[in-house]
């Protein structure tokens, strides 16, 4: 029979050998083995100079805006001095105007606009010097100028502007939105070069970008033929559908319901502490909205101690004699006994150690959902666990009573709401950190449904599947 | 000696093991490598990166598989991952071309250089997809995830990598 021809050729192509040039060698696989190894202690080191370097500079910023908050009172009393001299009649005319622009060309000092407004440029030289220094200034040119490319005019009309400053920042804008590619500079409406823009154009070139590489497989020039008449209708091919992703989910949490005083309304009552913890392994799966359902495993152990006490009533009665000493004029003294008695409740209290120990094994049907408050995310989770109980001892304890548990195996329910936030770790990986509220319930063979609320902390650990 | 000594050796950072290992697989592996990588210099460079990442983790070899399986797939990963980096190295061809079939029979005739000079000759999507499917035995949905491309992709590529081997042996006069 004859031999499939291709696996034919994956026989010859998996036994075919060809030796190495004396390039690549076993002495030369070590010598890279050693190297990525001092790599690792060289990133660690560098790493280290990277965050004392990042220290001084962030000291540097600080001790600047400190300088800074000293320097403002020179820029005010400037301001004064400007003004006082605009008020004397000094009007600025078109051809001061374009001495003092190129001259902010040059200086780029446009960060107190106001306190330049029509003013010559000596006061100015001396604001412009006080913010140059330091890295403040070179803060605040970059703000300055971040701030001109979104606020701009999208006209680049700088002659609607009387503030020198406000003209010195359209022509840095100008300058930038030359410098870009994207807008046609040929165009007799912008005399300037520029054109209307915003981010936005940048952005939906990026989004543009973005659906080329992902879906298309092909790059998206940013000037020229291609980007201009570029569009999406493109030859048939559909875009892909996203699948639903899987997750595994693993947590642990743990919970403490207390109950902290004897109630002297009752004759038996019991003090005492319910603990909880709970392993939980489930698997998800993601649903439109991102919500995801899914169904897993939990062991639960359940235990409590505490101390019962039973007061018992005894009704005693109280016997009280009075001697009444009647005394008549003339004879003796005579004495009677008056008897009286009374009931009275006397309590007789007795206590005693108290413990049990349940451990139950449930399936949970789970829900998850994800929100984002303050600027966090959020995973809120709610879930259902029917199940049994495995091993029971001891007595059940609530507030006012104990039961000893006799059968083994009960039906029990449990459920829990929580949310806390959602950390990433990894590709794919996410820790979830989670205050809940849990609900333990079994079925008790006489006394029915015993149950406790249970406020706890959890972690999770989400791992999303292929 | 057998692959658990090997590995074991290995495991050890015993210099003669690891030696041992390299003059037992390096040829098998640069043979390999050369199938995925543009020239001899890139494939080189691939085989030292995969004994480096090799011996890495061998620590982590868990005997599903033989020791050679297991460090072609490490070999094939390194490979890819210097190809990812090239762009344009697929060609889109429609969904009917791929299900005509070609007739690889005159392949069989042929020894394993002349073999290898013709997948040298494709395009490196087709020689990529034709390497991993036919002589690594991945399906076409594990080389669709390792090369980020769909399965119709992937499909295609093999199609013209088989219907380019056709037309290359017409020339040489071997097909049957």
């Amino acid at each position: 029979m004859a031999q499939d021809p291709l696996e034919h050729i994956a026989d010859i192509l998996r036994n075919y050998e060809v030796r190495p040039s004396g390039n690549a060698s076993f002495e030369e696989v070590m010598n890279r083995r050693k190297k990525k190894r001092r790599g690792f202690f060289w990133w660690f080191q560098r790493t280290g100079v990277g965050i004392v370097l990042v220290g001084i500079m962030g000291g540097l910023a600080y001790f600047n805006a400190i300088q800074k908050s000293q320097l403002s009172q020179l820029n005010t009393n400037s301001t004064l001095e400007t003004t006082s001299k605009n008020q004397n009649g000094q009007t600025q005319s078109p051809q001061n105007d374009s001495k003092v622009r190129s001259e902010s060309n040059k200086t780029l000092n446009i960060e107190n606009q106001n306190a330049l407004v029509n003013t010559d440029i000596s006061p100015k030289t001396k604001v412009k010097k006080a913010n140059e220094s330091g890295l403040f200034g070179l803060f605040q040119k970059f703000n300055s100028r971040r701030k001109n490319i979104l606020d701009r005019n999208p006209y680049g009309n700088e002659a609607n502007t009387n503030h020198i400053g406000g003209a010195m920042s359209i022509n840095i804008a100008d300058n930038e939105l030359n410098q870009l590619n994207h807008v046609e500079s040929g165009s007799d409406q912008y005399k300037n070069g520029g054109s209307p823009m915003s981010l936005s154009n940048v952005y939906e070139f990026g989004a543009k970008q973005y659906i080329a590489q992902t879906y298309f497989d092909f790059q998206i020039k940013e000037d020229g033929e291609e980007y201009v008449d570029w569009n999406f209708d493109l030859p048939s091919v559909g875009l892909r559908k996203r699948k639903l992703p899987w997750y595994a989910e693993f947590s642990a949490i743990t919970g403490s319901d207390n109950q902290i005083q004897f109630d002297p309304e009752e004759n038996l009552s019991v003090l005492g502490t319910n603990y909880m913890a709970q392993y939980q392994m489930s698997l998800l799966r993601e649903f439109k909205g991102a919500d995801m359902w899914g169904m897993g495993l939990h062991y639960t152990q359940w235990v409590g101690n505490g101390e019962w006490r039973k007061r018992d009533a005894i009704d005693v009665w109280q016997f009280d004699t009075t001697l009444i000493a009647v005394n008549v004029p003339g004879l003796p003294t005579q004495y009677i006994t008056q008897l009286d008695s009374q009931l009275q409740k006397q309590y007789s209290v007795s206590t005693g150690r108290i413990k049990y120990n349940i451990d139950k094994i449930s399936l949970p049907i789970s829900f998850r959902g994800f929100t984002r408050l303050l600027k966090t995310n959020f995973r809120y989770a709610a879930q259902f666990a029917p199940g049994i109980t495995r091993i029971t001892q001891g007595a059940y304890f609530t507030p006012t009573d104990f039961m000893p548990i006799e059968r083994t195996q009960r039906l029990s329910f449990g459920a829990k709401v929580g949310m806390g936030p959602i950390i990433p770790v990894g590709n794919g990986v996410s820790i979830v950190i989670e205050p809940s509220l849990m609900y333990e319930s079994f079925m008790h063979e006489s006394k029915g449904l015993q149950g406790n609320i249970f406020g706890g902390l959890g972690i999770s650990m989400m791992w999303r599947l292929k | 000696m057998t692959d658990k000594e090997l590995v074991e050796g290995c495991i050890r950072e015993d210099r003669k093991y690891q030696k041992i290992l390299w003059n037992l697989y390096s040829s098998k592996l640069m043979a390999l490598c050369l199938r995925y990588c543009k020239n001899q210099e890139e494939a080189e460079d691939a085989l030292m990166e995969s004994f480096v990442r090799i011996y890495d983790k061998m620590p982590t070899f868990r005997y599903q598989s033989t020791l050679e399986t297991w460090m072609r797939r490490i070999a094939v990963n390194i490979s890819i991952n210097k190809l990812r980096a090239q762009k344009d190295i697929w060609n889109e061809i429609s969904q009917s071309e791929y299900e005509l079939g070609y007739n690889d029979n005159g392949m069989q005739q042929l020894e394993a250089k002349q073999i290898m000079q013709l997948i040298e000759k494709l395009p490196v999507g087709y020689r990529t997809v034709f390497n991993l499917f036919a002589v690594e035995g991945y399906s076409h949905k594990e080389i669709s995830e390792m090369m980020g491309i769909d399965e119709g992709t992937s499909r295609s590529q093999l199609a013209k990598a088989r219907k380019s081997l056709q037309e290359m042996l017409e020339k040489l006069n071997i097909t049957r």
